[in-house]
């Protein structure tokens, strides 16, 4: 009898669960040791541990905890020393000589030496290094590494070919690594990548792929002295292990803060931030950061091909209105390529387009625009993109500027994006952390980069020349003149500054964002528990 | 009409009132439902705004009518779709038998072994993320289901006398097929029709909820649910009506069926 | 027996290569490359070339797929793009996850569903009989990736029985691990119970009516005697083809839940690889679902003349 069978069965099996779960339940009521963990989430798990290999954001971010460079970005987005005590370069810009610091130690025990920085760019500028900075050394930007020789044990000189403002930029950059130094203990006699074995306030822990990765700090790490400023000064690790966990859905992840499972949400999108303000034991903080999103004009034939029609465009927007609600109040509208919290932001770059209704109407009515429908692809990724599409699309409608708007699927997006295949595109863009940089992004030739909209040579000379001067000044005129020629010519509108937030539980003490909007576990501790 | 019980009554009255609201978000919605209103967002339900607002201030109740809409179209082309396509390849598969149908049946076993989502969501990824990708690739997911339905039906039709009579009288298979299987065919076509209904409503809006299916701002069930997520605990209205709202449809085509099947399908009558 | 595994297995190895070569094509017909999608607003011409070329990319497509076939003859199925580990053994440790949730889920439905179904028919046409089938077509009607999302904020959240998110083995910590399963598992088998009470009712009702229970009735036995002895027994064959049905079809739906309670199952990495263009792992996916599938449902009709022995005679 299947019925009488499954009966006694059942209720005894449940008894001895249920026995087995009390018992097992108490057992792990006992605090298992005193290691202090910090929790935090990655939105997708991170590729591999090389730098020698392109790769994404969660992970240069959890790189940059394990390798350090010579030099580092520090919270206003200025160049400070890192593993190099100073620094100097020669007067025509094409020498910087680096005086290492004393006793740095790497994870393996071994101080830092001249050899080692030269033994590890040598594996970055080498023939099978796949590091996406590379072609930026090697002669792709406006100038290239000649050589790098170690006059003794604590300098390293690298040659230039050409003076390169950005040089320094370019090196601490997180995509680039920061140019981490790594032990050559960390590829294996066959060539290949090991483990990453740097002078980083952490290591790399259990990594269960999909699932976690660990950050395990470094007991004998060799701290600045100065304060902790962006990725530089003083990076002593608090915690004894930093746990990321893999949470592709932020849903889950803002449940998980707020019932206390996470500790940190690094990277919060500013539509997010509401759901978890006023939250018990959650503090949520933001602020605007160097990342533009704006509106593209594409290579589909559309009428956004007269000037005319674009300036309408960009006159019939109300900026304060559209970057409100897609930053949530976070950052201010700006329709500069010079962020509002870059320190090359001044008067000038703080003109942005008139909002004209009937002077936009009478540039339509000039450019003989119909009222056509125009299609506005977006993403549904981001939330700001969407949030900033239908507002463009109301607001446009009021000068007879009809907008359709079509939603994809990120890599389809992107693929369209990559090839300029749109009329008009709603983008954002990370993090530069120089105004060069950032119109580098977006400005080229359209011939041969497709998804650059900026296609103006005379620009193009301007950028140029500030990527080779180093002259603050100089490089602010320049700064201004490109800002003008992008508002007169308009090949791109943009809206604003992406702001980033963060969110963390109150028993988690000196974390905070920076300029880069990386998330930085150094310095960070946990009180006792709650 | 009296022999139809209590849940089948409920079943038609629920189709009816969602198709009657679909009808009428055609002419008619209390609110436009593109328009937005930065001062009354996220507003809950009020006499104003019956269902709530959402995140754009964007009037809840008429974008249901819209999505309901929307979603009822999809669902109804990818079942013609399906509906025709399967008919087609079933009948012919049945009919003629042979190597054809050998291959046929091959593949049909082929795409039926993938998870139904899953082929959708590939599709889809072709396709594109669009009302009309989101047709093809559920119709075409669900195609080889109305393929076995069909030829199992066939098969036991052309043992029938009367259609060898037809061929015997020089009839074409052609003419044969249109004329006798398929219009025989209708009853167990029209059981997995009001099936393949509620799938087709539930897989576009999981295909919207995972963001593949019809993108915002145009509204579907599916993406309304997904857009209501990060507002779950400042505005769980966004989320709750439209996940009712689905969840009801599918109840109402699920008790329709029944009855359907009650009636046509001769195996289960008297299972009542 | 050995004949009919045989047979089973000629049809199904047709079908199962056909799987292998649809998905590989398809796969590569997506708008976007992975390595599009990793570079992104970072992507010059050359760093995607570049990248391209690493990932394998730039190859004609047959070749690629004929070089994709014979590493899977040996049994490798590629490399993740995104990850860099084989893609078999994350596809088949992803599948093993989703199993500990299905499973479960599928045994607990059927436990809550024979019994239910079989009172539902025995009094069939009352008002229990009307009531517990409309809860059933409810429960089929509700779409899981709503129940889960409720499920979630009122368990997980509001009244914090279970953990939110993350995720423990179960052959690290059995205990903990149960934990991290129990709200997938309530979801699935709310969904499924539905479907599965209408079925064992179904064929609960199709056995009633048969002779020989009147014959039993008739003879004197006990109404529970005729329940259990002999309905319940029977009608649990085409249950159980449901069972393996749902089992089948289970790792589409699971994808949903799999996403909302961040289980690292096979849904949940097919539809990310998807979104991801990691290729190979896609493939390798799709391949275990299309061989699980052909297994399980040899499965369920290889135990099927257990439960019916009308089958069984034949």
């Amino acid at each position: 009898m299947k019925k009488a069978y499954f009966a006694p069965t059942a209720k005894s099996w449940c008894r001895t669960l249920a026995g087995t779960g009390v018992v097992l339940a108490c057992l792990a009521a006992v605090p298992a040791s005193a290691e202090t963990v910090l929790t935090s989430v990655n939105i997708s798990d991170i590729r591999t541990t090389s730098p020698l290999e392109d790769s994404d954001g969660p992970t240069f971010e959890a790189i940059s905890h394990v390798l350090e460079g010579l030099v580092a970005y520090d919270d206003g987005a200025s160049i400070v020393p890192m593993l190099a005590q100073t620094y100097d370069v020669s007067q025509d810009g094409l020498d910087y000589t680096f005086h290492l610091r004393n006793g740095v130690k790497f994870h393996n025990g071994a101080t830092l030496t001249a050899d080692d920085v030269v033994f590890a760019w040598h594996e970055y500028l080498g023939d099978t290094s796949g590091w996406r900075c590379k072609p930026d050394f090697t002669g792709k930007g406006p100038s290239k590494i000649v050589s790098i020789d170690s006059p003794d044990a604590r300098t390293v000189v690298f040659h230039l070919d050409k003076p390169w403002a950005l040089f320094l930029s370019t090196m601490a950059r997180l995509d680039c690594l920061q140019s981490g130094i790594f032990h050559r203990d960390s590829i294996g006699p066959d060539g290949k990548w090991v483990k990453a074995i740097g002078t980083g306030p952490f290591t790399f822990g259990d990594w269960k792929h999909g699932e976690y990765l660990d950050l395990v700090a470094f007991k004998d790490y060799s701290a600045r002295e100065e304060p902790k400023t962006g990725l530089g000064g003083n990076k002593t690790p608090l915690v004894d292990k930093v746990r990321l966990l893999t949470i592709p859905d932020t849903a889950t992840a803002r449940a998980a803060l707020i019932k206390g499972d996470l500790d940190i949400i690094p990277t919060l999108q500013p539509a997010d931030m509401k759901e978890l303000q006023g939250k018990e034991h959650v503090t949520v903080k933001g602020a605007p950061g160097y990342g533009i999103a704006g509106v593209l004009f594409g290579l589909r034939p559309s009428p956004f091909t007269d000037l005319r029609v674009r300036q309408a465009l960009a006159q019939s927007l109300d900026y304060k209105a559209i970057a409100q609600v897609a930053m949530q109040g976070l950052a201010p509208a700006n329709n500069s390529p010079v962020p509002t919290t870059s320190p090359f932001h001044d008067d000038v770059t703080a003109t942005m387009h008139k909002t004209d209704l009937e002077a936009a109407k009478k540039l339509l009515a000039e450019a003989g625009y119909k009222g056509e429908p125009i299609t506005l692809t977006t993403n549904n990724r981001d939330p700001f993109a969407l949030q900033s599409s239908v507002m463009i699309q109301a607001m446009a409608k009021q000068v007879g500027i009809n907008i359709q708007i079509e939603t994809l699927e990120f890599g389809a997006y992107i693929s369209r994006y990559l090839e300029g295949d749109y009329q008009i595109a709603v983008m954002g863009y990370g993090a530069r952390l120089d105004p060069a940089l950032t119109m580098d992004s977006i400005a080229g030739d359209r011939t041969v980069e497709k998804r650059k909209p900026w296609n103006d040579p005379a620009a193009l000379d301007l950028l140029y020349k500030s990527m080779q001067v180093s002259d603050t000044a100089e490089r602010q005129k320049l700064f201004d003149e490109l800002h003008r020629m992008f508002l007169d010519k308009v090949p791109m509108i943009i809206l604003f500054n992406t702001a980033t937030a963060y969110a963390v539980r109150d028993d988690v003490e000196g974390y905070t964002a920076w300029a880069g909007a990386t998330p930085r576990f150094w310095g960070v501790s946990k009180s006792a528990a709650k | 009409m009296k022999s139809m019980s209590l849940n089948a009554w409920l079943g038609l009255c629920i189709i009816g009132a969602v198709l009657l609201m679909a009808l009428l978000a055609a002419v008619w919605t209390p609110y436009d439902p593109d328009a937005l209103d930065y001062l009354a967002m996220m507003q809950p339900p009020s006499a104003a705004h019956l269902l709530g607002t959402d995140d754009f201030g964007r009037d809840i109740l008429s974008r249901l009518m819209v999505a309901g809409r929307t979603s009822v179209l999809i669902a109804i082309a990818t079942v013609s779709f399906a509906a025709v396509a399967g008919t087609i390849i079933g009948t012919i598969s049945g009919y003629f038998r042979g190597t054809l149908d050998g291959i046929i049946m091959m593949l049909n076993s082929a795409l039926l072994s993938f998870p139904g989502i899953l082929l959708a969501l590939g599709l889809v990824a072709i396709f594109g993320a669009s009302a009309s990708g989101t047709v093809v690739a559920l119709g075409i997911a669900f195609v080889p289901a109305v393929v076995r339905v069909v030829r199992g039906n066939v098969l036991s039709l052309r043992e029938l006398d009367y259609i060898a009579a037809s061929r015997v009288m020089g009839n074409s298979s052609i003419y044969t097929m249109l004329r006798h299987l398929i219009p025989n065919s209708v009853a167990p076509i029209a059981v997995l029709a009001t099936s393949m209904f509620g799938w087709a409503l539930l897989s576009e809006s999981a295909l919207s909820f995972l963001g593949l299916g019809v993108q915002p701002p145009a509204p579907t069930w599916g993406n309304m649910l997904a857009q209501a997520r990060p507002y779950l605990s400042q505005a769980v209205w966004m989320a709750i009506f439209p996940g009712l709202l689905i969840s009801i449809s599918l109840l109402g085509i699920n008790l329709l069926g029944d009855a359907l099947r009650d009636r046509l399908d001769p195996r289960m009558k008297g299972i009542r | 027996m050995l004949g009919f595994v045989m047979k089973r297995l000629s049809l199904a190895i047709p079908t199962v290569m056909i799987v292998v070569v649809v998905v590989f094509f398809l796969v590569r017909m997506f708008p976007g490359d992975p390595a599009q999608l990793l570079l992104k607003d970072q992507a010059t011409p050359e760093a995607l070339a570049r990248l391209r070329h690493e990932m394998g990319l730039d190859q004609n497509v047959l070749v690629q797929f004929l070089s994709w076939l014979r590493h899977a003859a040996s049994g490798d199925l590629g490399t993740s793009i995104v990850v860099g580990k084989p893609a078999l053994p994350m596809a088949l440790q992803a599948y093993g996850i989703s199993l500990t949730i299905a499973i479960p889920s599928v045994i607990l439905a059927t436990l809550i569903a024979v019994p239910t179904g079989l009172i539902a028919a025995w009094k069939q046409n009352s008002l229990t009989d009307t009531a517990l089938v409309g809860v059933a077509t409810l429960l089929l009607s509700v779409p899981t990736f709503w129940s889960g999302l409720l499920i979630l904020l009122l368990l997980g959240v509001t009244l914090n029985w279970f953990p939110v998110v993350g995720y423990v083995g179960l052959g690290e910590d059995p205990v903990r691990g149960a934990l991290y399963l129990a709200m997938p598992i309530l979801t699935l088998s709310l969904h499924e119970v539905g479907s599965l009470i209408r079925m064992a009712r179904a064929s609960s009702l199709e056995v009633l009516r048969l002779d020989y229970v009147t014959h039993a009735r008739a003879k004197g036995a006990s109404e529970g005697r005729v329940l259990a002895g002999h309905v319940l027994r029977n009608a649990f064959g085409p249950t159980w083809t449901l069972v393996g049905l749902i089992m089948g079809n289970l790792v589409g739906g699971i994808a949903i839940v799999e996403t909302v309670f961040t289980i690292p199952g096979i849904g949940r990495l097919i539809v990310e690889s998807i979104y991801q263009r990691d290729y190979p792992v896609v493939q390798a996916c799709l391949l275990v679902v299309a061989v699980s599938y052909v297994l399980i449902n040899m499965i369920v009709d290889l135990f099927y003349p257990l439960f019916d022995p009308r089958v069984a005679r034949q």
